[in-house]
């Protein structure tokens, strides 16, 4: 057998010891969730120092840049036409006399089609080109039908175009794609220039996405940390005093308790918002009174199941108050565990909740920019296939509603792994 | 034989042509038309405290007027009425009224019903004090009731365009009926009968065969109350309803190019603006107004947050409306100009700060907005519009925060409490379209129209004049000058008339849209045969 | 007997201490037509319609309440109890199975996939699934809609919303998991091993005994349903009282009160009520329990 050196079996122990944490129930997607969380963290950061700055108003609705995001969340504007020779010209586009030139039908193969889709986003000052290379036509002849001030063809099929500044907003691009002979191609697509490059594209008045993404991490934490901070203490309170005191306490604060878990959350909550003028925060406030209920109800099992316990008998009769015990003895060093869990699971609700309202167009209000709010304003755009302002929103909903239900549940885990 | 198959022949074509005359007049009579509204009705009785838009267009199949004012003929048209007749003096007004119609429940249509009316109207707190130079109202026969006034009246028409509710349907003092109320169980005389309402507020009408004017085409009519904008164009698009009244701007586009709609735009009756608290020391300046008002691109909203369905406005008056002052152009957007103005009205930067203040007092320009949320997809467009404000004050060096209020929160503000300084306003009118209220110094109170407090002489006696006016081109002069005047002095930014547009499914031939009602003109639509067979009840 | 008795009887108690409750805030929403009323008036106003049952007519629909409340509450239960029975369908197996081999890779894979399902908010799936059938195969899915289409339409119109309301806000997720650790719980107990050795099923007798957890789970998420029911019944245009709740409180204006009192108060009872029957479950599969 070798011989291991001190060294080695020190290195080899703790890396046992570290995989073996590491493959522990839970550690990964805690791991993952906890990333999540300190992402969501630096967004509210970065929301605190730099507010202004992330609500400036550029071009509406303006597509993401990347062009695979473009194939994914937009429908396909690029329109095939065929258009049948004839007078060759072209340049005026409405009311020409050879009507013949502009045919409508449906485009076949034996027209030219163009290999790639062009992009349909622009930035000032940056160079916007497309390579109108066929599929199955060689030789041909291209004439630019409609195009903003600036832009030009290629006899080889390379339009190009430097948009100023001045150039924002939307506009249609018209290409006639002619070979010598036979049907040729109209390719007709709207391009949106914009001041400065977005990569997710914009939202409806103008802002960019990934600025409203950023914005709307700041409700998904404040909001939730005061449900938290009246949530955990009426369950503590409620939950131990009715596990230590029993009797007439006990039956009095179950029943208050379960009066409490009777009440349909998201009425009462409506009533909130009708009494505050639908202030996010009052309603948080009342999502706490909400969500108290079923952890309570576990802190109380959990304080009955440790009153039995010897060491508390041996407190009481060292004399230490009832206050005492159920503080520091039974909540703080016993009960405490399960209150972080509790604790994520609440905040996962209350970013649920915060969603369900804005959509319901009774959370938050404009100014302001949360993720809900993004979701209801563009509800109207799923019908024109402009999914990018839906998509991106959904997308963090859900990471971070899973994050906080993950940590929940690895704590859990980890928890009842460990026999607390 | 050759005689005989050409006789045969002919026999054949003119049989072919009665045919085809038979149809098309029998054939039109047919259908059933679903149409969704925004909200639920309400009551259905029309002097209700309650009454919205959607209980209006409802008004208008079940009851008629004595008179009906047409927009775009500019006159009165008879409708319960025959003829009237002024008094020299203008103080007394007779309507000769029509003995062919009837109530839905088969009584018939007489002059107590008139006189029941208006009588049941002047009762009503809200419409007390319009109706107060009524003095007394007399039945001259079944047919023929006359209106005694205080004072002359130039054309006192303009009153009577109300729904005449039947007397019958209403206790010894004007108390309702039950077991059925006239709020829930509507009897009038026009060319629809109330069915039933359901209880999700669904409205079910049939056509009225005994009706004493031109009966419709389409058999049943049913109202279906859609709240959520995005499920109207929905149900349109999947056959739930065959025309919706009013389609949302974000939502036009979608339907617009659809081939299988017709879509058209009628005037609102409306206009947007930003509404100056005149009783504000820094606003209470002519020159403050105007200058914010050249500084906004009032256009560019049109374009942008309506896609500019809507036409910009100088002053309140609306372009279907016969005062209009096609002449009068709104003041240009200029924002140089707007800075120059303010620079040598006194109102000067010099702390640097980005915000002009007097130079007299240091007091700055700084200006709260009041912004109302509504429920649905409008809020969208309002809070952009104060937000495109904002910004382009922020440019000539005024300071507006926003506040978004909720719709109680801001009535109470604006009529009530009457504290804020600017605030968005978007102001409905009915038929009558009276803006002088507005601007009226005699309604500045509490709940009074003027709520931002003008004070203007000349406005006020041109409005003076107007009202004792004798005769409509003297009126409509008096109106030009109120325009012109109002222009500049800015009491209002205003802004623009938004277009509401009613979309409807091919199978269905609209001929005309009230701009007001809506369904006016309904006995003249009808679904052409062919496309008949697909409409379907509603279980 | 004593401890159904003392059951019901608290049951009641709190009904009527909810009632008290909702009155109060009620009473505290600002209403600007009537301010002319004080705090305290229409406390004792909205007290009185509740403890005398005389609610009359609802402001906006002139409606008698009882009659919206009953046509209107139909659709909802009938949304609540299918969409129970969906949850139950699915996380029952799934528990179970989950619990017999609970080391095994695809439990835990499929713990892991029902986290994910159930983390997606309910309106985020009723609008994906509502889109995803009006492009694929050209149906919407709305209510309304119900006479324009075939039977088969017809019945995914109502299977739809269910489906959302199980699968949304951790509905499912909790349950899976409750289920899951009481079946490992009553797994290791001496009688599922003498039921083994006789060779008979295990699973009614498993089933019985998960009783009581799943409706102490339904009993803690009664409320949650009924929130999750309102904005479904908003995405997919159903005709009930969540809706019917949700348009009152949010209408401009004077709020309809009565309506949303009464609504208010069925929800309750019917939360009360499961309250009720989860705990007499717990005392009928314990016998020890019965015991005072």
């Amino acid at each position: 057998m070798p011989r291991k050196n001190r060294w080695t079996i020190y290195h080899t122990q703790r890396e046992v010891s570290f995989n073996h944490w590491f493959r522990q129930n839970g550690t990964k997607e805690m791991a993952a969730a906890l990333a999540v969380l300190l992402l969501l963290l630096l967004g509210n950061i970065l929301v605190v120092l730099n507010k202004d700055a992330l609500q400036k108003k550029d071009t509406r609705n303006q597509p993401p840049t990347n062009s695979f995001l473009q194939w994914l969340l937009m429908k396909p504007s690029l329109e095939i036409v065929e258009v049948t020779q004839g007078e060759v010209s072209g340049i005026d586009f409405y009311g020409t006399p050879g009507a013949s030139l502009l045919s409508p039908k449906a485009a076949q193969e034996t027209s030219p089609r163009p290999r790639k889709r062009p992009s349909f986003t622009a930035v000032a000052g940056k160079g916007y080109s497309f390579n109108a290379v066929l599929k199955n036509f060689p030789d041909v002849r291209y004439a630019l039908v409609r195009a903003p001030e600036g832009m030009g063809v290629s006899p080889t099929g390379q339009l190009s175009w430097t948009p100023t500044a001045e150039q924002a907003g939307i506009y249609k691009i018209s290409l006639d794609v002619l070979p010598f002979a036979g049907t040729g191609t109209r390719l007709s697509w709207e391009v949106s220039v914009s001041e400065k490059p977005h990569a997710l594209g914009t939202d409806q008045s103008g802002r960019d996405i990934l600025a409203c993404l950023i914005l709307g991490t700041q409700w998904t934490l404040l909001p939730g940390l005061i449900a938290v901070l009246i949530s955990i203490p009426l369950s503590l309170l409620f939950g131990g005093m009715a596990g230590y005191y029993g009797g007439m306490i006990e039956t009095f604060l179950s029943h208050g308790i379960t009066l409490f878990s009777a009440m349909p959350s998201l009425v009462l909550i409506f009533l909130t918002g009708a009494i505050f003028n639908f202030n996010i925060y009052a309603m948080m406030a009342v999502l706490g009174v909400v969500l108290f209920p079923r952890n309570a109800l576990q802190i109380k099992n959990k304080v009955l199941s440790l009153k039995e316990n010897q060491f508390i008998e041996a407190a009481r009769e060292l004399g230490m108050s009832d206050r005492r015990i159920l503080l520091k003895d039974i909540l703080w060093h016993n009960a405490r565990t399960p209150v972080l869990s509790f604790c994520f699971q609440i905040m996962a609700f209350a970013i649920l909740i915060e969603v369900t309202l804005s959509y319901l167009n009774l959370g938050i209000k404009e100014p302001d920019v949360s993720w809900g709010k993004m979701i209801f304003d563009h509800r109207s755009m799923i019908q024109e296939q402009k999914l990018w302002p839906l998509f991106f929103p959904a997308v963090t909903i859900f990471l971070s509603v899973a994050a906080f239900y993950l940590l929940a549940d690895g704590l859990n885990k980890r928890n009842k792994i460990r026999g607390v | 034989m050759k005689r005989f198959f050409l006789a045969a022949l002919m026999l054949l074509y003119l049989f072919m042509l009665t045919g085809i005359g038979y149809g098309q007049s029998g054939d039109r009579r047919g259908g059933d038309l679903k149409y969704g509204e925004d909200e639920l009705a309400g009551s259905l009785n029309p002097y209700d405290a309650n009454a919205v838009s959607t209980s209006d267009r409802l008004f208008a199949l079940i009851y008629e007027p004595l008179v009906r004012y047409d927009v775009d003929k500019d006159d009165f048209i008879y409708v319960l009425a025959e003829t009237s007749k002024t008094s020299p003096d203008g103080k007394k007004l007779t309507f000769m009224l029509r003995t062919t119609p009837r109530w839905h429940d088969d009584k018939p249509f007489t002059a107590a019903d008139v006189k029941f009316t208006y009588e049941y109207i002047r009762s009503k707190q809200k419409y007390a004090r319009k109706y107060q130079h009524i003095t007394a109202i007399l039945e001259e026969g079944p047919s023929a009731i006359s209106f005694i006034f205080a004072a002359g009246q130039s054309d006192p028409r303009d009153f009577f365009t109300r729904w005449i509710i039947p007397k019958h349907r209403f206790g010894a003092h004007m108390e309702d009926l039950q077991p059925e109320p006239l709020k829930k169980y509507p009897i009038g005389t026009g060319p629809y009968l109330f069915g039933n309402m359901t209880i999700d507020g669904e409205i079910n009408l049939q056509l009225n065969d005994r009706y004493w004017g031109k009966t419709a085409n389409i058999l049943n009519l049913v109202m279906k109350p859609q709240p959520d904008p995005q499920s109207k164009v929905m149900a349109l698009t999947y056959d739930g309803i065959q025309l919706a009244t009013e389609i949302k701007p974000n939502y036009l586009a979608q339907v617009a190019q659809d081939k299988k709609f017709f879509t058209r735009p009628y005037s609102s009756f409306s206009f947007d603006a930003f509404a100056y608290n005149c009783r504000n020391p820094l606003l209470s300046e002519a020159v403050v107004r105007r200058a914010m008002t050249m500084a906004l691109n009032r256009k560019s909203l049109l374009d942008n947050f309506y896609f500019g369905k809507g036409q910009e406005l100088a002053g309140p008056v609306i372009d279907s409306s016969p005062f209009y002052n096609a002449e009068l152009r709104p003041l240009p957007f200029n924002p140089e100009r707007a800075k120059a103005m303010l620079d040598s009205a006194g109102f000067r930067d010099q702390d640097g700060d980005g915000i002009r203040e007097r130079i007299t007092d240091k007091a700055k320009l700084r200006f709260g907005l009041i912004v109302p949320v509504e429920k649905e997809a409008q809020s969208t467009e309002t809070g952009q519009v104060a937000n495109a404000f904002k910004e382009a004050m922020a440019r000539i060096g005024i300071a507006i925060e926003l506040e978004h209020l909720n719709r109680d929160v801001y009535d109470k503000r604006q009529f009530v409490e009457r504290k804020f300084d600017i605030i968005w306003v978007r102001w409905e009118f009915d038929t009558g379209y009276n803006v002088r209220e507005l601007f009226d110094a005699n309604e500045d109170f509490v709940n009074g129209k003027n709520f931002i407090g003008y004070r203007n002489p000349s406005i006020q006696e041109l409005i003076n004049k107007f009202i004792h006016a004798p005769d409509p081109v003297y009126k409509r002069d008096l109106m030009m000058a109120f325009q012109e005047v109002l222009r500049d002095e800015c009491p209002y930014t205003f802004l623009y008339s938004i277009n509401a547009t009613a979309a409807w499914t091919r199978r269905l031939i609209v001929t005309s849209i009230d701009p007001y009602y809506f369904f006016t003109f309904i006995p003249d639509w009808y679904f052409p045969v062919t496309s008949r067979a697909r409409t379907r009840m509603m279980d | 007997m004593k401890k159904i008795a003392s059951h019901i009887f608290t049951t009641v108690l709190l009904f009527l201490a909810c009632g008290v409750l909702i009155s109060l805030l009620l009473s505290l929403v600002p209403d600007y037509e009537r301010y002319e009323l004080s705090t305290w008036r229409r406390f004792l106003e909205n007290l009185g319609t509740f403890m005398t049952f005389r609610y009359g007519d609802a402001v906006v629909e002139q409606y008698p309440i009882f009659d919206i409340l009953r046509a209107r509450g139909v659709k909802t239960a009938l949304l609540i109890a299918g969409a129970l029975i969906l949850t139950l369908g699915i996380s029952i197996p799934l528990g179970i199975h989950a619990a017999r081999h609970k080391e095994h890779k695809r439990a835990r894979f499929i713990d892991g996939m029902i986290y994910g399902l159930s983390s997606v908010p309910i309106l985020v799936w009723a609008t994906l699934l509502l889109i995803f059938f009006q492009r694929t195969m050209d149906v919407f899915l709305h209510w309304q809609l119900l006479s324009n289409y075939p039977l088969g339409w017809r019945l995914m119109i109502y299977l739809l919303p269910m489906i959302c309301l199980a699968l949304g806000d951790g509905m499912l997720a909790d349950m899976t998991r409750h289920i899951r650790d009481e079946a490992v719980k009553l797994l290791e107990q001496d009688f599922v091993r003498s039921l083994r050795a006789r060779n008979v099923l295990v699973m009614p007798h498993l089933c019985r005994g998960l009783i009581p957890t799943v409706m102490a789970v339904i009993a803690g998420k009664i409320a949650y349903l009924f929130g999750g029911a309102i904005v479904v019944e908003y995405i997919f245009g159903w005709q009930g009282l969540g809706f019917a709740l949700y348009g009152a409180v949010s209408r401009p204006g004077s709020k309809d009160y009565p309506l949303i009192l009464a609504a208010t108060m069925l929800f309750v009872a019917a939360a009360l009520l499961i309250n009720l029957l989860s705990s007499l479950s717990a005392i009928w599969a314990d016998p020890r329990l019965r015991k005072d």
